[in-house]
């Protein structure tokens, strides 16, 4: 090992002399001429001494001496850099056989620039969202907890378990709930505005290992129900708000009306899920998560101790819980707790699609790589009288191979530089196209490491490209090189060629089929019923700060009043939350005169307005729906929808029953059920979680400033909704000037962003489909005109002997439609075990479906057909006297 | 080509040898080496100059310019640490290399 190491120090040092002696040139030589004429003056001084005449002493150094200029000529070649310099004649030679040659080179660089470039793009994306580790210490110690329920999928943990969990453990160094997606009205100095927030137990940046910029973490005596309210502001709120100011420290905010004592600043590259402007101790508020059955909770994130691992932890947890569930077995019944790598929960949604949308891009650099090889090849064809002469000039293989690889370094380079460039504009549209909720999408950009993977493509790229051809030039058969005219294509390279053409049907066949199973998946989202009607419906989140029950009542009562009356709106309602938002409550109740289940019924709750259903135009299957005689003063009344009816009333009428969600609380009477509302998502796979609406008018007066932290405003419309946005705000504003309005939405916006990230794949893969499609057409087209001038005499005897165009048409499709097929077998085959890596991404279509496959097939054998069509057409139009007499 | 290798590092070898001790200008080392060897061996400035460059490469000797006896400028090598023990090196595989062909050259 020494050795070696010693020996490449050597070579290095060896190496910088040259690139020295080759830098210092001028000096060199002079020094070596006074040496030259040094050694020169002493040996005719000796011959002078030993007594010699004057002038035959000259002759006889100069005799003994040799030829000086060949001395310096071997000599100078010793220093001067070598391999560097012919590098650089073979650079010069090679830019100028691309400057002959401006088309070809114009096509090899754009298509690699463009196979080069997009990997570069989704390659940063990649790096940005899965390799760079989070910006935690260790962070390849941090685990996240989730609950689950025997082996459903996991869920966030009730804060009460959270607590005993960190309690009771020994095998986290350190553990924090943190509960997302929070916001805050900011009062106070200055414009009122709404902050995105999060809620977090003490130590949470010291669990994360991270070190706020200023001031500190929060204590433990701070996370506590009565404690003095603490808050830790994010760097870019602080800037944007606060100027930076350094004395922030000690300062009081307004949030949500009480007073908050600023302790800390976190650092500038500090995230942690979604955005939070501000961070506040969740132990302030434990009154609002003390249900221990409640979901969701908040997640939890934990440092493993020592070198606990993750299977121990993941026992000792389960441990816990089993504790936990005989304590409390109403509500812990059957919950287990998983431990995942942080890095797995942040990124494990995402991992798969950008992985595979880097694998499509790859193919596509490989189409790429093919088309420039078999344009290589087609020049190198022509290029063989030159390469013929050049080997019987005395190059050596060696050097002709080299010649060629440096020209396709030449081309690479050039594509490399513009794919850069196109990589610069890419990644920043790619990373606006992607959906939100990607974490760490904003920090994509084509930085080192980036660039690092570009050099690499594009070296593997070059050889990838340039070796077979070159291997295959420096091997001419002189004869047939050098004899004037010869045109008999050497078979082997017409084999090459066709396998090239074959490979290129067949991935661009497995693209297309991949991009087509998106597509298809895409269409079938878009058309499941969401349950509601989205279009014309204006959404915006409208929030109260007032403790005083009824005048929040009176708010939005003259609010929805005075929204109705603007002209082009046809209802108005409002909701505490909305399909496809994020925070869903699902309380368990109880039903009148039946036994209590160890696991209570549950259901998404939602509390709305009379007019809700009106306005989202959702569809009501019995019974009715709220009146404005359902006041706080009579009988509670609830909506439940069918999927609950189905659920818990399978074969009685739900309408009449009786819920209640306690044994203490008042009971509620079921008074109607409507249709079904996709709650997350268009694309659920599998039955959705069952639904109950409770009336907004009937919420208690007490609790009623609680809820209206998040209301949403609903404005069914006659009218482009967005074209009523302002008028409604203004509404709000007028109604009362310190309100805060947020997240203006049309519904049809909220639909299109929960299939965005599905969109965002599909149209990724589909352009790079077809721009393989693209290229392998080129490529076919490129062959076969090469064929066709290959045989230009033989069509010409061909047509002589009495050959119709249509025979010449057919010979040549032939040979065109011969390698197509023999891609798209290939390609089919590829694609059926390929496809089923995107088995998870596809929604109500096959992996294997027929239909795709036997379309882009079909596709792809028409675009084929077309490719080979103009060249034989161009055969056709063969004179065969000129045929028969060119050569 | 081994022909010309082994000449070669002969010449490489001789040439360190003779700047073992002092450092000397080309001319010099030229004239040690057909004096010492009783002229026997003679070596072209053909091939000296290129060694001697090869070898300022290979960082085994060191050029300086300097003065001579009778004043005037010339270009002294002298040898490096690296230089002193690449000769050490090659003396003892040489000296290895002429023990074994002796040896057949005894039996034969």
């Amino acid at each position: 090992m020494n050795r070696l190491l010693q020996h490449l120090l050597q070579f290095l040092l060896e190496l910088w002399r040259r690139l020295l002696s080759l830098l210092r040139r001028g000096r060199y030589e002079r020094e070596m001429e006074e040496e030259m004429r040094f050694h020169l003056e002493m040996q005719i001084e000796q011959n002078l001494a030993s007594g010699m005449a004057a002038e035959e002493a000259h002759y006889a150094a100069r005799r003994q001496f040799g030829n000086q200029t060949w001395l310096k000529e071997v000599s100078r070649e010793m220093w001067s850099l070598n391999s560097i310099e012919t590098l650089i004649q073979d650079l010069r030679y090679g830019a100028r056989m691309l400057m002959k040659n401006p088309g070809f080179a114009f096509i090899a660089v754009l298509t690699l620039a463009l196979g080069i470039g997009a990997n570069t793009a989704i390659f940063s994306i990649v790096n940005a969202v899965l390799l760079r580790p989070f910006p935690y210490h260790a962070p390849e110690r941090l685990v996240m907890l989730q609950e689950r329920v025997s082996v459903g999928g996991g869920f966030s943990p009730s804060y009460p378990n959270f607590v005993d969990w960190r309690a009771q453990n020994k095998v986290f160094a350190s553990i924090a709930s943190v509960r997302m997606d929070e916001s805050f009205n900011l009062t106070g100095a200055g414009e009122p505005e709404r902050l995105q927030g999060r809620l977090v137990s003490a130590e949470f940046l010291s669990t994360l290992g991270v070190k706020p910029l200023v001031g500190r973490d929060f204590l433990v005596e701070e996370d506590s129900p009565g404690a003095t309210p603490a808050v830790i502001l994010s760097y870019g709120f602080w800037r944007r708000r606060f100027g930076a100011d350094p004395n922030i420290l000690g300062r009081q905010l307004a949030l949500n009306n009480q007073s908050y004592t600023v302790v800390g600043i976190t650092p500038s590259d500090f995230q942690f899920g979604a955005e939070a402007d501000v961070t506040v101790p969740i132990g302030l508020q434990a009154e609002r998560f003390r249900e221990r059955g409640a979901d969701p909770g908040a997640d939890v994130v934990a440092r493993l101790k020592g070198n606990t691992s993750q299977q121990q932890a993941e026992t000792e947890l389960n441990l816990i819980a089993a504790r936990l569930e005989q304590q409390y077995p109403e509500s812990n019944k059957g919950r287990r707790v998983r431990v995942t790598p942080l890095h797995e929960s942040f990124v494990g949604d995402v991992q798969q699609p950008l992985l595979i949308l880097l694998g499509a891009v790859a193919l596509v650099l490989l189409i790429a790589c093919a088309n420039v090889a078999n344009l290589l090849l087609v020049r190198s064809s022509a290029r063989r009288r030159e390469m013929a002469v050049r080997v019987a000039l005395g190059a050596d293989r060696w050097r002709i191979i080299r010649q060629l690889l440096t020209e396709c370094v030449l081309l690479t380079a050039l594509g490399a530089a513009l794919g850069i460039l196109l990589a610069l504009w890419g990644t920043s549209f790619i990373a606006f196209q992607l959906p939100d909720g990607i974490p760490r999408l904003q920090e994509a950009k084509v930085d080192a490491p980036v660039l690092g993977f570009t050099l690499a493509v594009s070296l593997l790229t070059g050889l990838l490209f340039g070796l077979a051809p070159a291997l295959q030039a420096s091997r001419p058969n002189l004869t047939e090189g050098l004899k004037e005219g010869e045109r008999g294509s050497s078979r082997r390279r017409q084999r090459l060629r066709s396998l090239l053409v074959i490979g290129e049907v067949a991935l661009t066949l497995t693209l297309l089929v991949g991009a087509g199973l998106l597509i298809q998946s895409f269409r079938r989202v878009l058309q499941v019923d969401p349950g509601f009607k989205a279009q014309n419906l204006l959404t915006m989140q409208v929030s109260v700060n007032n403790p005083d029950g009824q005048q929040v009542a009176n708010f939005f009562e003259q609010l929805q009043q005075d929204v109705r009356r603007l002209p082009g709106v046809k209802s108005v309602a409002v909701s505490d939350g909305l399909p496809f938002g994020r925070d869903a409550n699902h309380p368990a109740f109880i039903i009148e005169g039946r036994p209590i289940p160890d696991k209570k019924p549950n259901g998404q709750r939602y509390a709305v307005s009379p007019d809700y259903f009106q306005t989202m135009g959702i569809e009501l299957l019995r019974g009715r729906v709220f009146t404005p005689q359902d006041t706080r003063d009579s009988q509670l009344v609830i909506v439940i929808d069918e999927a609950l009816a189905r659920q818990y009333f399978p074969n009685e009428d739900p309408i009449g029953k009786q819920l209640r969600h306690g044994p203490a609380t008042p009971s509620i009477e079921i008074v109607g059920v409507v249709r079904h509302v996709e709650p997350y998502s268009l694309d659920r796979q599998g039955p959705g979680p069952a639904q109950f609406y409770t009336n907004f008018n009937q919420i208690s007066l007490q609790q009623l400033p609680d809820t209206v932290r998040h209301i949403n405003l609903l404005t069914r419309s006659e009218v482009e909704p967005s074209s009523l946005a302002s008028a409604v705000r203004g509404q709000v504003v007028a109604l009362n000037k310190d309100q805060s309005v947020s997240n203006v939405r049309t519904m049809e916006q909220i639909l299109a962003q929960s299939v965005a990230a599905r969109r965002f794949s599909m149209l990724l893969l589909t352009v790079f489909a077809v721009a393989a499609l693209a290229l392998a057409s080129l490529g076919i087209y490129g062959l076969m005109s090469y064929a066709v001038t290959q045989r230009t005499r033989e069509i010409g005897m061909r047509m002589a002997l009495g050959a119709q165009s249509g025979d010449v048409l057919k010979l040549v499709i032939g040979q065109g439609m011969m390698l197509a097929f023999a891609g798209v077998a290939i390609g089919l085959v590829a694609s059926v075990a390929l496809t089923r890596t995107i088995k998870n991404l596809l929604f109500g279509v096959s992996a294997t479906d027929s239909t795709t496959l036997v379309a882009i097939a079909l596709l792809l054998t028409v675009v084929a057909l077309l490719a080979c069509w103009i060249p034989a057409r161009r055969a056709t139009k063969v004179d065969p006297m000129v045929a028969l007499r060119t050569d | 080509m081994t022909k010309v290798d082994i000449l070669q590092g002969t010449l490489d070898m001789l040439v360190l040898k003779t700047l073992s001790h002092d450092p000397m200008h080309g001319f010099a080392i030229a004239l040690r080496i057909r004096q010492l060897t009783d002229e026997v061996i003679q070596i072209g400035e053909g091939s000296l100059y290129p060694a001697l460059y090869r070898m300022e490469l290979k960082g085994w000797i060191k050029a300086e310019w300097g003065i001579t006896e009778n004043n005037r400028k010339a270009k002294y090598y002298k040898l490096t640490r690296t230089g002193r023990k690449q000769l050490e090196g090659e003396v003892a595989s040489y000296a290895r290399l002429t023990e074994a062909i002796a040896k057949i050259l005894q039996t034969a």
